[in-house]
């Protein structure tokens, strides 16, 4: 069904929104909140939990890609699990990995108290993105914000998983040091 | 409990563009091919390349009467050091291909002298097609083939060096102004990489690769370790 259709529904309160939404997008939904989770019952409640806050969000809101917006929502909430069941200490998987990756842009940074100050984060990693080359942003994203496996990169993008380690690797490097420059480190 | 720093780094990225995230999600499907269509391409204009200037070099010094692999021969002086781009790449093994780093730096041949570069000779020896300094050509001939190296590459296109090494799958690194090159001999003598000619070679120095860092853009004394667990 066409996306358009889809938000149409909702905006009808149409219960078929939500099981046109699974057909669709449920296995794009589950691959995010896996690679997070990396387990199938938690996964299934993350995606479960991500058509209700679509259903209680469309409207107000009128995502222009539905796509990405319940990519957004997945994500979003599948890391809110993670952090939950992962109080203590670091387990094994791709998330855990990616995180570990990214500890060397982030032993500086400084408290972040509010969701302003999230925001303002995140807007500084937007700037600092809008400034790579598409390959190396592409790379970024789908390795920190999608969590997907090196390996896995290199084989979508046709380039070897040396050079992508090697792209992350600089691309980090220079992360930090814009941080650092936009005053987001102590 | 507070969230770590890097889970706030993390947690930041909801905010990403919408654009940026369907683009790495267009990259994922397989929609975008940043490498081998143009890699494929590369390597057979590279190979005819290579070829037509094999033919042409040959055919120069027959009519000289000399013989390329025993004459110096003088090359274009290099560009300076200064014009490579500073990255912070660490070198990185490629799996399932021959150029793996050793188990330790103490494997690895080095220049003797404590100063890279060619001591400002701009002149170089032909060795399987490459350039390379006097005593790289002098190590070259007392190693085995399964012997690594670690080399300094010039080029008149520094600008874009690092990226043809490091896209071909090579172990390359930069620091201190200089693209380190690790490699075993086999490898190298069959370096794949376009324009062969364009490049000059020589050992580098292991002082200079471990010595005083300068920058923020540049290696840690931790990356050799970094690399080996990798």
């Amino acid at each position: 069904m066409d996306d358009s259709k889809i938000i149409q529904l909702y905006n009808q309160r149409n219960e078929q929104a939500i099981s046109a939404t699974d057909a669709k997008y449920g296995a794009y939904c589950r691959a995010i909140a896996y690679r997070i989770l990396y387990s199938t019952e938690d996964t299934e409640e993350c995606v479960n939990d991500t058509w209700l806050k679509t259903w209680n969000s469309i409207p107000p809101q009128m995502p222009k890609s539905l796509r990405t917006y319940l990519a957004c929502i997945a994500r979003n909430l599948a890391f809110d699990r993670y952090r939950m069941q992962h109080r203590e200490k670091r387990g094994s998987g791709e998330v855990d990995l990616a995180l570990e990756e990214l500890d060397q842009c982030a032993d500086r940074l400084a408290d972040v108290e509010t969701d302003y100050q999230l925001q303002e984060l995140g807007e500084a990693i937007n700037r600092f993105l809008h400034k790579l080359h598409q390959r190396d942003r592409d790379i970024f994203v789908a390795r920190y914000y999608f969590v997907c496996p090196v390996a896995e990169i290199a084989s979508k993008l046709g380039i070897h998983t040396n050079y992508v380690h090697n792209i992350l690797s600089r691309t980090r490097k220079k992360l930090k040091v814009y941080l650092e420059k936009e005053g987001f480190t102590v | 409990m507070k969230p770590k720093q890097t889970e706030i780094l993390f947690a930041s990225m909801e905010h990403l563009d919408h654009d940026m995230i369907e683009s790495a999600a267009a990259a994922m499907t397989g929609k975008k091919k940043y490498g081998s269509p143009i890699l494929k391409w590369s390597a057979v204009a590279a190979a005819i390349c290579v070829l037509i200037s094999s033919l042409v070099v040959f055919a120069v010094f027959r009519n000289a009467g000399a013989h390329p692999a025993t004459d110096k021969v003088a090359l274009p002086p290099p560009s300076t050091a200064t014009n490579i781009p500073t990255s912070t790449a660490t070198p990185q093994p490629t799996p399932g291909k021959p150029f793996q780093l050793p188990a330790s730096a103490d494997d690895i041949v080095w220049s003797a002298s404590e100063q890279n570069g060619p001591d400002g000779d701009a002149s170089a020896m032909e060795w399987n097609g490459l350039w390379v300094s006097y005593p790289l050509y002098d190590a070259l001939k007392e190693m085995d083939d399964q012997t690594y190296m670690s080399l300094i590459v010039q080029s008149n296109d520094q600008e874009r060096v690092y990226d043809i090494f490091a896209e071909a799958g090579y172990c390359v690194t930069v620091k201190n102004g200089s693209l380190y090159l690790f490699v075993q001999k086999d490898a190298f003598a069959n370096l794949k990489i376009a324009n062969r000619e364009s490049y000059l070679f020589h050992l580098a120095s292991r002082e200079s690769y471990e010595g005083e860092v300068s920058g923020p853009q540049d290696l840690t004394s931790d990356d050799w370790s970094e690399a080996e667990n990798t």
